[in-house]
């Protein structure tokens, strides 16, 4: 589904991502782990065109590198970014359709059904500003935004951050149902324990490249995984 | 001060402020979306301003036909100046992007000046006489310029407010990262962001020459107090800009007549300076909350 190969993300001198790649297969569950500073959101904002860089990327079997981050979503990429980013002075039903910027009016009445029978309290403060929601709730908005278009393949980038345990375990819910509904997930997390329970692959970043990686069961009991990301 | 005075006076005012409301729409919406400070924004009320000129001496056609045209002419402009000398310089530093608005300011004005000379233009053709509501005597073409400019402040607000662009507009200003990864043409966005404001400012031109003389300098004053209006009504507060735009407005006609045209100024920009004595966030600046 996602291949991406020699990815060089620089800010000035210093090296964000230092030439690396993964992959991600159709209706996969694909973790990247790492510690701060490794380079993971460099790296997605690569994949999402958000960035300048160098190196490859292929979207079922497309060459979308040259693209820019408007023409990638467009084909198939959903985004849930580092921190939520979510349009602040908008209400909930207007950060929604937003998402739903390019689907016609129809799409869009379908995305709203979907969105707010998947979260709930969205729907019951679709008129409210998004900066007025607490951080989970602006979480939720970010993950249901980045879904009104049916994308091929989620990129979520530490969407557990900061959230309480029992919002933590719903979040990791909801992506457990997207997933059993076909969605592709490539997931930058720090919950390791989490991820590596619901992933099939998982990627260690270290230092701008890719350092190890294996089945998502082997990386949860290998010793140098569980010292530095599980603990 | 007699009540109908006070009335005619009242009315300038509106005039005045609605002018500038249209003028500080263009600028808001420059700095909104792209976070430019449009000081060449002058030049294109210049451009509107003479552009019917020309229709009407020229052409002897009506100057209400200068409205669609400047409206066209701006538009256009706009989007090439936009996309062959802002678009070039929106990931350098601030200052690249204010010395290159204040460099097309110049250029405008030097162009103005080399093909117009500084004479005072103005026309006789359009609407003439007046209408007498018991004693306030308001000119037909003061009429014409408020009305236009309540009609295309109405039209701009709700393609802003309700249309699915205005939407994507509204999302690229508040983030432009997040509005890309929806899937937003933001490069498009901005482009059609700034021709839309030279458009407003171009129309503003235009009947900015229906009630005035034209001159190369004749936009220069109006963004200014345009640039009035926007700090003092703060971004992305429709309300308050219409307050500024009003009040500016007022104090314009009454401050002139009342005193001078001088003392209009000193007391606009009084008023500006206090304004920044109170805004805790600057000028330009809003809370952020998220
Ligand atoms: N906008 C930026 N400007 C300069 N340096 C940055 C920027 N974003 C990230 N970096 C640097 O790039 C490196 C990788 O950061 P990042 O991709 O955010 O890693 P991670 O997501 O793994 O924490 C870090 O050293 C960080 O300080
Ligand atoms: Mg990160």
């Amino acid at each position: 589904m996602l291949r991406v190969a020699d990815i060089r993300v620089s800010y000035g001198q210093a090296i964000a991502v230092a030439g690396t790649g993964l992959h991600v297969p159709q209706g996969g569950w694909v973790a990247l782990l790492g510690a701060n500073g490794a380079g993971k959101t460099s790296l997605a904002r690569a994949i999402v065109g958000l960035v300048r860089h160098q190196g490859r990327t292929t979207l079922a079997g497309e060459d979308i590198s040259a693209l820019p981050a408007w023409e990638r979503q467009r084909r198939g990429i959903g985004y849930v970014p580092e921190g939520r980013q979510v349009f602040p002075r908008m209400t909930v039903e207007e950060n929604l359709r937003v998402g739903a910027y390019t689907c016609p009016d129809a799409e869009v009445r379908r995305g709203l059904d979907m969105a707010f029978a998947l979260f709930p309290r969205l729907a019951e403060r679709r008129a409210q500003l998004a900066a007025t929601l607490s951080g989970g709730e602006q979480q939720m908005l970010a993950l249901a935004r980045a879904l009104m278009t049916q994308p091929k393949l989620l990129l979520v980038d530490e969407i557990s951050w900061g959230l309480m345990p029992i919002l933590v375990t719903q979040v990791f819910a909801r992506l457990e149902e997207l997933h059993r509904g076909g969605l592709t997930i490539l997931q930058i997390e720090q919950n390791a324990r989490e991820v590596l329970r619901r992933a099939q692959h998982a990627y260690v970043m270290a230092a701008g490249r890719i350092v190890l990686e294996g089945p998502a069961a082997d990386l949860a009991r290998d010793s140098r995984v569980v010292e530095s990301y599980i603990g | 001060m007699s009540l109908t005075l006070f009335f005619q006076l009242l009315a300038n005012g509106l005039v005045v402020g609605g002018l500038l409301g249209i003028v500080a729409l263009g600028l808001a919406l420059i700095f909104g979306v792209m976070r430019v400070v449009n000081f060449a924004h002058g030049e294109f009320i210049t451009l509107g301003a003479y552009a019917t000129y020309l229709l009407v001496t020229q052409l002897g056609a009506s100057p209400l036909f200068g409205i669609p045209l400047a409206l066209a002419l701006g538009g256009a402009i706009g989007w090439l100046i936009q996309a062959g000398v802002i678009a070039r310089v929106t990931e350098r530093p601030e200052l690249d992007m204010l010395m290159t608005t204040y460099a097309l300011s110049v250029v405008g004005l030097g162009a103005f000046a080399a093909g117009f000379g500084g004479d005072f233009r103005s026309y006789s053709a359009g609407p003439s006489g007046s209408l007498d509501l018991a004693g306030v005597v308001v000119g037909w073409r003061s009429l014409t310029v408020l009305l236009t400019c309540l009609v295309m402040g109405a039209a701009t607000l709700l393609l802003v407010q309700r249309a699915r662009v205005g939407l994507g507009l509204r999302a690229l200003a508040q983030n432009r990262d997040a509005a890309a990864s929806c899937g937003i043409n933001v490069i498009a966005s901005e482009r059609l962001a700034f021709s839309a404001a030279v458009a407003l400012a171009a129309a503003a031109g235009a009947l900015v020459s229906l009630i005035g003389t034209t001159t190369p300098t004749v936009g220069h004053g109006w963004v200014l107090d345009g640039f009035v209006v926007v700090m003092l009504g703060g971004l992305g507060s429709v309300a308050g800009a219409l307050v500024a735009a009003f009040g500016i407005g007022f104090v314009q006609s009454f401050a002139s007549y009342l005193l001078d045209d001088s003392w209009a100024r000193i007391i606009i920009y009084l008023l500006l300076y206090a304004a920044i004595l109170v805004r805790p966030h600057g000028l330009l600046g809003r809370q952020e909350h998220a």
